[in-house]
């Protein structure tokens, strides 16, 4: 398949070498897809759809962007690809509420200890997708993509201390699973 | 929150990622295609912008923040000048009530490329307006303009008059037949 659109005919991609947009997007594009897709709970349209505009826009600033990092770039592509996500529930408007009052339920005490690992980390993925949809985004550009409370505040226009407040929620509600599993604490699979 | 719950939840969350069991696949080839696609419809988007003389043409075109077929359900930010390449005069001028029919060869299958131009001949296979034609696909009225008078010059559609004007004026059987049907009602 070539490459050079018709609509785009004095840029194409570059097909060789690392620096060049074909480069980046290809080794990005699954990984980002797949947080991108626990920003959404799963709707992969919608997260296509982020994702694709983010790189849209990557694409059109290419020219300043090329000499970054790839991880800067990543990152920077994922900023853009969350704050469209949000965009997509304010449209929504009236269906979801970007910060539900209701604080979701944590995983109960014991039936966290009757889990076993698989189970414990389907837990987890469904906590995640249980939490509001502007936790759920901080959260996965946090945990899954390493981005510093500072990039995800300047990310999605919100103050820093709301993003740690987000986390510190989640991670709160997760305990009864990291209390367990988790291979870093001194968990049963440590 | 102390370090080791945040690392042990940062452990967590990523093998709950990892392990996903339906992790999302990809085709980065069709990806990059649809990358460039919308690409153009932002930049021939931004063109637009950047016409001041044109501007009372493309309102017409150019609902600022919203796009044809966007819903609030939806995202989908395909602008309607991705379809004309960014294009936002016809080749020729048309009437809004100009008639449109599909011609023979505009009824096979295969005769139009895109999904648009193979709707505007299916949908013409019986005659309709200009203006029909856009809001029966939702399209704005110039971009229908634009995709109908290209499929007119590669011979797919026919124009007809509407006969419904005599120079600056609507003609006298037009008016007879707005009225017989106002009288209808």
């Amino acid at each position: 398949m070539t490459l050079l659109n018709p609509r785009w005919p004095h840029r194409d991609l570059g097909e060789g070498g690392p620096d060049t947009f074909r480069a980046f997007y290809e080794s990005t594009a699954v990984q980002v897809l797949r947080a991108v897709c626990r920003m959404t709970a799963g709707d992969r349209p919608a997260a296509e759809d982020a994702l694709q505009d983010a790189y849209v826009v990557m694409f059109l600033s290419w020219s300043v962007r090329a000499g970054r990092t790839r991880e800067e770039n990543r990152k920077y592509l994922v900023g853009i690809a969350a704050h469209k996500v949000t965009d997509a529930y304010r449209r929504r408007g009236m269906l979801v509420e970007l910060d539900e009052e209701r604080e979701p339920d944590a995983v109960d005490d014991d039936l966290a200890a009757m889990l076993d690992e698989r189970a414990a980390l389907a837990a987890a993925r469904d906590l995640m997708e249980r939490q509001p949809p502007r936790r759920r985004i901080v959260v996965a550009m946090h945990f899954l993509e390493d981005m510093e409370y500072a990039d995800i505040a300047r990310a999605l226009g919100i103050t820093e201390s709301t993003v740690r407040t987000q986390v510190e929620r989640f991670c709160k509600l997760l305990t009864p699973l990291t209390d367990r599993f988790s291979t870093t604490q001194g968990g049963e699979l440590s | 929150m102390t370090e080791p719950q945040h690392d042990a939840a940062r452990d967590l969350v990523r093998r709950a990622h990892d392990k996903d069991p339906a992790p999302a696949r990809f085709d980065t080839e069709a990806g990059l295609d649809d990358v460039l696609e919308r690409a153009g419809g932002m930049a021939a988007a931004m063109t637009v912008d950047r016409i001041p003389e044109g501007l009372a043409h493309a309102s017409t075109l150019w609902t600022p923040n919203r796009y044809e077929g966007e819903t609030d359900a939806t995202t989908s930010l395909v602008r309607p000048y991705a379809r004309t390449g960014g294009r936002t005069r016809p080749a020729h001028d048309l009437a809004l009530e100009a008639l449109v029919s599909t011609s023979e060869r505009g009824l096979h299958p295969d005769a139009a490329v895109t999904p648009e131009d193979r709707s505007i001949c299916r949908l013409c296979a019986e005659t309709r307006s200009v203006a029909e034609v856009a809001a029966l696909l939702h399209l704005p009225l110039g971009v229908a303009r634009i995709l109908i008078a290209d499929l007119a010059a590669a011979g797919l559609v026919v124009i007809g008059e509407g006969g419904f004007t005599a120079g600056n004026q609507p003609s006298a059987d037009f008016l007879e037949r707005v009225l017989s049907g106002l009288r209808r009602l």
